[in-house]
This record gives C-alpha cells, structure tokens and sequence, in this order.
C-alpha cells in the first residue's frame, strides 16, 4: 500500500522545524505533524534521514526530503500554484539564495557563537552579530518583508530570529539589536512577530527557553572540563 | 542577442571550477579573469562587497556569488544540458548530496589536511566516513546524476585533482582507491570528461601553491613559539 499524503517529522524546541511549517501553512498544505523525542528517535526517522538522524523530515507520499532549506524550496517547487516562497525570475531568485545563505553562515553560526562564549570573546562575537545584521538590513530595504509585502524564503529562513535572538540576549544579559542601530531589523521583527502565522505556530517559550539555558551551561562545563 | 558572461575566479579554487564546469557543460561562452585575493580588484569588491570572494558570475552587468547560487542561476538561466533533474523530488535529493558535500565533507577534509595529532586522526576518519556515505549515494550510477554529470557530480570536484595534492602536501591518505573504489572511479571519470578537463588546474602547479601554502604556515607557526 502507497503512502499518500504529507507527514512533518519534528520537535517543538527546532526552529528549523519551524521553517518547514511555515512553508506548508503558507501554501495551504494539509500534513500530519509527528513529533520526536530527540534522545528516543524513532525507527522511521532514522530510517527517512539516516544520514543526519535529524528533524525536520517531510515525507511526501512516501518519499523523504531532509534539511529544512532544501524541504522549504522543495515545497515551493511541489506545490508551485499557489503563494510562491521564491521569486521566479531567475536573478531575483539567485539574490534570495543569496541572503538565505548568509542568513544560514553569518547569523545561525553567529548566534551559536554568542550563546557559547564568555567573556571578550562573546563580546566579539555580539559585535559580528550586530554587523551581519547591519549587512542583512541592507536587503530588507524599504520593505515590510523580505519577500516584499508578504512572507518569502528569507524571510522563513532567517524567522527564527525574531524570538530566538531575544531569548539569546535574555539569557546572557547583552542586548544584541538596538532599534537605534538596526531600525529597519527591529522593524521586521515587529512586523514578523505580528503576522498571525507566526503568532498560532509559536512554540511554548518557557520550554525554548529552558533548552538553550541548557545548552548555554553544556557548552560552559565542557570549557572548563 | 546574448548578454555577456564574466567569471571572477582564482584557479586555485575548486569552488571558482565548478562555476566554469557549468558554463562548460551548457556551452555558454565567458571571459574568466583571474583575481590576485591579496589585493583585490576593485571590480570583485563592487561585485561582491558582502564576502568579497570569488567566484563571481556577472550576467549582463548583473553580479552573482556563493558557488552552489552561480549553478542555481545557471541552470536555470541556459537550460541545455540540466543539471538538475525535472522532478521536485530528485531536484531535493541533489540539493540535500550538495548541501552535505559543502557544509560537512569539504570543510571537514580542509580541517584534517591542515591539522594535527589527535584532532587530525579524529577528523580523517570523519572524512572517511563522509566519503563512505556520499559513495553509497553514488552506488552504482555512472555519476551522482545519473549518465550524465549534475549539480552533485559540479559540487564535488574537490574530489578531483585537490584531494589528490592535498594529501601529498599533508602526507596523509583519505582518498583513494583501496578505500572508497566506487568513488575514485567516479572521480577518474568525472576528471577526464569533456567539460571538466579543460577547467581543471595543472596537478603540478596546484602542487606547488599548496606546499608552499604549508610553508608559509609551518614559518608562521615557528615564528610564534
């Protein structure tokens, strides 16, 4: 018996899971949402992305797609008839792959940094976040989003930003965007955190908040090991 | 009329390759102009003043950088010869090969080529696992796309000439064809298809630039004790 249908393999505390279900809720997309015990994976997950052994995982009629970036074009690609994520014409779309990316390498990585220094060093590191910000704001231009009066790609891909920056900046007492500095960012997240999507599919910060607490004190006993 | 193609490389870059393989393979004709990264030209940094790095395609005036972004657009800019399948699936499967090859395999092989002592044991045998997992994928195609090379077969000519002089320059064994026969066959026929010869660098001089590059490392390293 074929396997019909959408299914989204994911975990609550994942950002990147995030981006997958904004992606089909944008679309319109009926899926079933499995959740995964992280430290208890099941079967089905290791055997859909045996590779990274890692949510978010689509499974479309039976054939699996990993990496949230790729499942989020592959969405766009699938259901291409209805609210596209990426521009069409060939060089707008390049721009978008373009700051996708360095959303990906500079602000992702940049965060991670953040969370796991101390010190000069994460003083430094809250420096080169504020700058690949400052850089990224430049795309934004004068619009509300980065796919221009509505969500797009960028957009999804650099979402976890609003909420995840600032549980950042709460848990290691540095504000990382001021609205003098970085206005048309602070606007878009204004702006992102407003859109009713993103307001019904925010997870519980208290358990989002506890989980990078405890990655923060991970990353700062392995140091001192 | 076609618009004019320029391509902004270094020939010691395998990333600035696989911009010209593409282009190669679609028999899109280009003007290449090689870039000195220690002093920089005033045209790359106008093209490119987010990363400053090649490759940069500029297509008509217009600039594009980010390797894997380049193939995107040129794909889908001169469709003879694809390099991406049809169907949305598949297109995510090459995607996901491509993204694995960039963000895991090249990165990590970099690290151990340049390494030491226990971290450089400990980063080739990842090595050796990633390559066993993207050789699996290959299985048994001619190459990763199919019977003709793709997006997967472009992002991994690293594995061509570069792999061969880094591991004489480090003089360590990751590649070859007691360990992974699957791949180094394919990379054999990757290396002397049409498209692909012509643009890849002379072994020697390749050999050359890379020793002297541990050179100047080993003289900075001595220097700091």
């Amino acid at each position: 018996m074929g396997e019909e249908g959408v299914k989204l393999y994911g975990n609550i505390l994942s950002p990147f899971v995030l981006r997958v279900e904004w992606a089909l809720q944008l679309k319109g997309i009926k899926y079933e949402y499995v959740n995964e015990d992280l430290s208890n994976k099941s079967p089905q997950l290791l055997q859909y992305n045996p590779v990274h052994k890692m949510v978010p995982v689509l499974v479309h009629n039976g054939r699996p797609i990993a990496e949230s970036a790729v499942i989020v074009e592959y969405i766009d690609e699938a259901w291409s008839d209805f609210y596209p994520l990426l521009p069409s014409n060939p060089y707008q779309k390049a721009t978008t792959r373009f700051w996708a990316k360095f959303v990906e390498e500079k602000c992702l990585h940049g965060s991670f940094d953040v969370l796991s220094r101390v010190g000069e060093e994460q003083l430094q590191a809250v420096k080169e976040m504020q700058e690949s910000l400052k850089t990224l704001e430049g795309h934004l231009e004068e619009n509300k989003f980065f796919g221009g009066e509505t969500i797009g790609f960028v957009d999804i891909i650099a979402g976890w930003m609003p909420s995840w920056l600032g549980m950042i900046e709460e848990i290691i007492g540095i504000k990382i965007i001021n609205e003098e500095d970085l206005p048309l960012i602070s606007a878009w997240i204004k702006d992102f955190l407003d859109h009713n999507l993103v307001k019904e599919t925010m997870p519980p910060q208290e358990k989002v908040m506890a989980h990078m607490r405890a990655i923060r004190e991970n990353v700062l006993s392995a140091m001192s090991a | 009329m076609a618009e004019e193609v320029k391509v902004f490389g270094r020939w010691t870059s395998p990333f600035c390759c696989r911009v010209e393989i593409a282009l190669r393979l679609k028999g899109v004709p280009y003007e290449y102009i090689e870039e000195d990264l220690s002093n920089k030209s005033p045209l790359l940094l106008e093209y490119n003043p987010v990363h400053k790095k090649v490759p940069v395609l500029v297509h008509g005036g217009k600039p594009i950088a980010e390797s894997l972004v380049v193939l995107e657009y040129i794909e889908e800019t001169w469709r003879r010869n694809p390099i991406l399948p049809e169907d949305p699936h598949r297109r995510a499967m090459a995607r996901f090969w491509t993204k694995f090859i960039d963000e895991k395999c090249m990165p990590i092989m970099w690290k151990s080529l340049w390494s030491e002592g226990e971290m450089q044991l400990k980063l080739m045998e990842e090595t050796k696992e990633n390559l066993s997992i993207l050789e699996r994928e290959l299985n048994s195609k001619k190459f990763f796309g199919g019977n003709s090379i793709g997006l997967v077969d472009i992002a991994a000519s690293f594995l061509s000439c570069w792999t061969e002089v880094l591991q004489e320059v480090a003089g360590i064994s990751l590649f070859g064809e007691a360990k992974h026969p699957i791949l180094f066959k394919w990379a054999n026929e990757f290396m002397s298809s049409d498209a692909v010869k012509v643009c890849l660098p002379p072994k020697d001089e390749l050999l050359s630039h890379f020793r002297a590059m541990k050179e100047g490392m080993s003289a900075t390293k001595a220097g700091q004790n």
